[in-house]
């Protein structure tokens, strides 16, 4: 370390005094541009057109994640709604407001749109808003990939509800067990709308959580190394990656779920070979991550809170980013905690338990690098440090009785009980609901231009901090004198009655609270002042800019020094001269296209100049065709899920086409030689080929929860293949083996000869290869179809024609790419310099040839290892 | 500013998730050594407290090998922030020196558990 660096360090130790920050400090703002080019700039950045359609295809971060978190919101209030009419239920005895069916509706429905509908879009939405201007860049990588999530999640869940409208409501709980929720058990279409219009809103949390990983990963301010990213970043970067690994194994679930409900096959059938616990592994595996993809971002944006209103730097921030880390990773291997009671091995419930009371190290982490800030600090009781404090206080009550139901004799004492009700919802509204409702007191200025009422905010938070006390208290209570959760109504004379009536009463109080925030939003944006650019005196880069930011976010990228760059940095813009040379050099061009900084991961140096997508219509053909494909299903209207799947091979086609360049390749290379950076005018390669590898990750996830599923019915069957089928033998799947590999070595070639310049032999070795994966692909379906069974025939067939149809998914897929890359390739848009989508085909193919192995191998190998 | 080399990168990545993902492999090996250990006959469930320890040992070495490249990290984050100041380079080498110790805990924990426990 240098002895005097010319700008403050990331906030390294100093006398406990000397570190508080006086709340009317000054702090930097963004570089402005001239008028001149702020018109240009705002002019290009802003969305296209007034109206209907304009809104449509707006791309905008403000926007597209603004309308994400206004939904997510209203879904909020509906289930809200429905929990107030469980409450109002359950106010007395043998009460008969509702009826049996009727409630099992609402406790389903107000579990699902609370999970699926509210906290995950939430959260992502605002991630969405605010990455940009936190981590001083112009935009999210991929605006139309969250285009496309906003309107898939807002399509599925207007599906999810119009269940209501055909009296068809999902009612087998917010975990649909099986076989409950099977067709034996479940005849109706009721669960096919939880299968489906659910699913396809995992699709849309999903692709959000692509675009977050890139956003943090590579397109970061100049100089925000790792070590000096915001907490919520962090936070954002552990969930996106806890998405992807945990919608996932849900998907395939409800996959698998829901072709046993409608072609017969018998996954989960106990008759039929299959096995209903296998659902609750599949489920538990999305299910227990889900809690902490709510809670870490959750802890990241308190992260943010309490420093700024304690006029404190956060104490522990290392620790802090290592425990979220860790709490990511043991967040996956907790699952069977849930199932505890199912009947599982001694040391199989010794090592999750162990690892559930384990993972209150670093959360516990967490929660004393907060508390102790808020000690060595002065704090400032605005709302939202209110709202902190209660996440505090409510969290670890929480927390506690976390470690005490991952104890297995104790889990096995409330297991179903109030108790768990009561644990889950300290968890979930003490550690997520609390959270947003003071991060939206926070950040309101960014979103409106208006600070929230203060007064109104403290009515809102003691309502709602009191109320849900009082609500959520009593239950620990009642479920430890056994009552039962899920249940209608219950006798009197059990003892439960006086809690439940508080319970009620609680609930109308957390409610009212509520409905507080509500006025306060409305009535704060009518009559409320403008507020300046930083009114809280906060430390990180959105602060810096106006309330609300510019549509282009930063025009003069800043160049960060330090944690805390608003309180240790005099101004924005010192720094290297290289680095000056590129940030100086984007302000002012390309002001005809979107053109957005990508810097390299760990320590944020710009990479190159790259053009984020125009706005356009496409996402939202995709998204349609998408929720097209899954509401049909529900009904088995199958020549309409046809239709719904054209329209996405459509809508897939024309978001990919490549767009006119707007600025002649001599200006282009200009800049490049003087600035020293590569521009990409045709999209990034960075963003592109990480794209890509998210992309290969999902389909390895995917398969892997394919594998578990067939490695499970085969390890609980006493013979395997089941029935007694025929061993399968592996003749074609060998010549298409020999196919694939001789495919990779040629995909791999087209690169380097596109690289040499050669375009024809290019577009015949692609033409070649095309050929060949359309060989492997037939060959695999010729083997299917000779088999002597089907997926009908029991819980094997299933799995092999599950795991085979998956395998040939992935192949299509793959032609598909081949096909539209090579397209463009006999029309001559590739170069030595520009040849991304080749290198990306070849990756895909190249990929495929472990995952080809792996499928092979299970199917036509491990029958013989026998049951 | 920082610059690293691809091979300094490479070593902070690897000694940064390197240790919880060894972990989170050998903890689901334990799960499924413990499953099937219970329900076939080709390995019994005596196979389970021997079988464990070895992959704990393995998974040890490996959380090991994460945290000595977490270290090495560490000391060449202190040469890359010459400009740079405040302990920035070396942040990956030093949270992933936590994370190795956090799972290195962790590991011996889960094998606490095939120990002391019986198997099915």
């Amino acid at each position: 370390m240098s002895a005097n660096p010319p700008w403050p360090s990331d906030g390294a130790a100093a006398p406990i005094e000397q570190e508080i920050i006086p709340p009317n400090v000054q702090t930097a703002h963004a570089e402005r541009p001239d008028p001149e080019t702020a018109v240009a700039l705002e002019k290009r950045w802003a969305d296209p057109e007034p109206g209907i359609i304009g809104s449509l295809k707006a791309i905008q971060n403000d926007a597209v994640g603004g309308r994400i978190m206004i939904t997510a919101f209203s879904f909020f209030l509906v289930a809200g709604l429905l929990a107030l009419l469980m409450r109002l239920q359950l106010i007395k005895p043998e009460n008969t407001l509702v009826g049996p069916n009727t409630f099992n509706g609402l406790f389903t429905m107000h579990g699902s749109t609370m999970m699926y509908l509210f906290a995950v879009p939430m959260i992502e939405g605002l991630a969405i808003v605010l990455l940009p201007v936190l981590l001083g860049n112009r935009e999210m990588p991929f605006p139309r990939l969250g285009v496309f999530s906003y309107f898939t999640f807002l399509l599925g869940g207007i599906l999810f509800f119009s269940s209501y409208l055909l009296r068809s409501v999902p009612d087998a709980g917010w975990f649909a067990y099986a076989p409950l929720s099977g067709p034996e058990f479940s005849p109706g279409i009721a669960l096919d709308y939880w299968l489906l219009a659910l699913g396809v809103a995992e699709v849309a949390a999903i692709a959000a959580g692509i675009e977050i990983i890139i956003a943090i990963l590579r397109m970061r301010a100049p100089g925000m190394s790792l070590g000096r990213m915001p907490l919520f970043a962090w936070s954002m970067l552990v969930t996106a990656f806890s998405i992807l690994f945990a919608f996932t194994p849900l998907i395939i679930g409800s996959l698998l779920l829901e072709l046993d409900r409608k072609i017969g096959s018998q996954f989960f059938n106990p008759n039929m070979g299959g096995s209903p616990v296998l659902w609750q592994h599949l489920f538990w595996i999305f299910g227990h991550p889900e809690v902490y993809i709510q809670f870490i971002p959750a802890s990241g944006m308190m992260a943010m809170v309490i420093p700024v209103f304690a006029r404190r730097r956060l104490i522990g921030y290392p620790l802090v980013v290592v425990s979220m880390v860790a709490t990511g990773f043991m967040s996956f291997l907790l699952w069977v905690h849930h199932m505890f009671s199912v009947g599982l091995p001694q040391v199989t419930l010794g090592i999750f338990s162990a690892a559930s009371i384990f993972i209150a190290i670093p959360t516990g982490v967490q929660i004393f690098a907060y508390v102790a800030t808020v000690l060595f600090g002065r704090p400032q009781w605005k709302t939202a440090f209110l709202f902190a404090v209660g996440f505090l206080v409510t969290f670890v009550l929480g927390g506690i009785t976390g470690v005490m139901v991952g104890v297995v004799p104790f889990d096995w004492q409330v297991h179903d009980s109030y108790f768990v009700v009561a644990h889950l919802h300290y968890v979930l509204i003490g550690g997520v609901v609390f959270p947003i409702f003071g991060t939206l007191y926070y950040w309101m200025p960014k979103f409106t231009g208006k600070l929230l009422n203060e007064r109104l905010g403290k009515i809102n938070f003691w309502l709602m901090f009191v109320g849900f006390h009082v609500a959520f208290f009593p239950q620990h209570i009642s479920g430890l004198m056994g009552m039962p959760r899920r249940v209608y109504t219950y006798p009197p004379g059990m003892g439960w009655d006086i809690f439940n009536f508080i319970s009620t009463i609680g609930a109308f109080i957390l409610a009212s609270g509520v409905l507080v925030f509500i006025v306060n939003f409305f009535y704060s944006n009518r009559v409320g002042d403008p507020t300046g650019r930083n009114p809280w005196g906060a430390d990180t880069l959105e602060w810096s800019l106006p309330s609300p930011p510019p549509n282009y976010g930063f025009s003069v990228l800043p160049i960060i020094h330090s944690r805390h760059p608003l309180w240790d940095q005099a101004t924005l813009s010192e720094g290297s001269a290289s680095v000056r040379k590129v940030v100086q050099g984007l302000a002012a061009w390309p002001l005809r296209w979107r053109a957005a900084l990508i810097t390299s991961d760990v320590e944020a140096r710009p990479v190159e100049i790259f053009r984020v997508s125009e706005p356009s219509f496409w996402p939202i053909v995709c998204s349609v065709g998408l929720v097209t494909v899954f509401g049909s299903e529900i009904f088995s209207l199958r020549p309409v899920a046809l239709l719904g799947i054209l329209v996405v091979v459509i809508g897939v086609v024309g978001w990919n086409w490549p767009e006119p360049v707007p600025t002649p390749m001599e200006e282009e290379l200009a800049y490049e030689e003087h600035f020293d950076i590569p521009v990409r005018q045709h999209g990034s390669r960075v963003v592109a080929r990480s794209a890509m590898a998210l992309w290969l990750l999902l389909l390895g996830i995917a398969l892997t929860s394919f594998m578990f599923s067939y490695f499970f019915l085969q390890v609980e069957s006493d013979v395997w293949p089941q029935g007694n089928l025929p061993l399968p033998t592996a003749e074609w799947v060998a010549v298409a083996t020999v196919c694939l590999l001789l495919n990779g070595f040629i995909v791999r070639r087209a690169v380097r000869e596109i690289q040499d310049g050669r375009q024809l032999r290019v577009r015949l070795l692609l033409a070649l290869g095309f050929v060949l994966e359309t060989a492997v692909l037939v060959l695999l379906v010729y083997d299917l179809a000779q088999m002597p069974f089907d997926w009908r025939t029991n819980a094997y067939g299933s799995i092999f024609f599950a795991l085979g149809g998956f395998m040939l998914l992935m192949l299509l897929i793959g032609l598909g790419i081949n096909l539209f890359t090579q397209f463009w390739a006999w029309r001559g848009i590739y170069s030595p310099e520009r040849f991304t989508p080749i290198d990306n085909t070849s990756l895909y193919w190249l990929v495929m040839i472990p995952y080809w192995l792996l499928v092979i191998g299970i199917l036509y190998g491990s029958p013989y290892l026998g049951a | 500013m920082l610059s690293f080399t691809p091979a300094a990168r490479r070593r902070q990545w690897l000694g940064f998730v390197g240790s919880p993902a060894v972990w989170t492999l050998y903890f689901v090996a334990v799960y499924v050594l413990n499953e099937a250990a219970c329900k076939l006959t080709l390995l019994g469930a005596t196979a389970v407290l021997p079988v464990a320890t070895v992959l704990a040992l393995l998974t040890l070495a490996a959380v090991g090998y994460a945290g000595w490249l977490a270290y090495q990290a560490w000391r060449e984050g202190d040469g890359a922030e010459a400009e740079d100041g405040g302990g920035n380079g070396r942040f990956l080498g030093l949270t992933g020196l936590l994370l190795s110790s956090l799972f290195a805990l962790m590991t011996v924990a889960v094998w606490v558990a095939a120990w002391v426990l019986r198997p099915c």
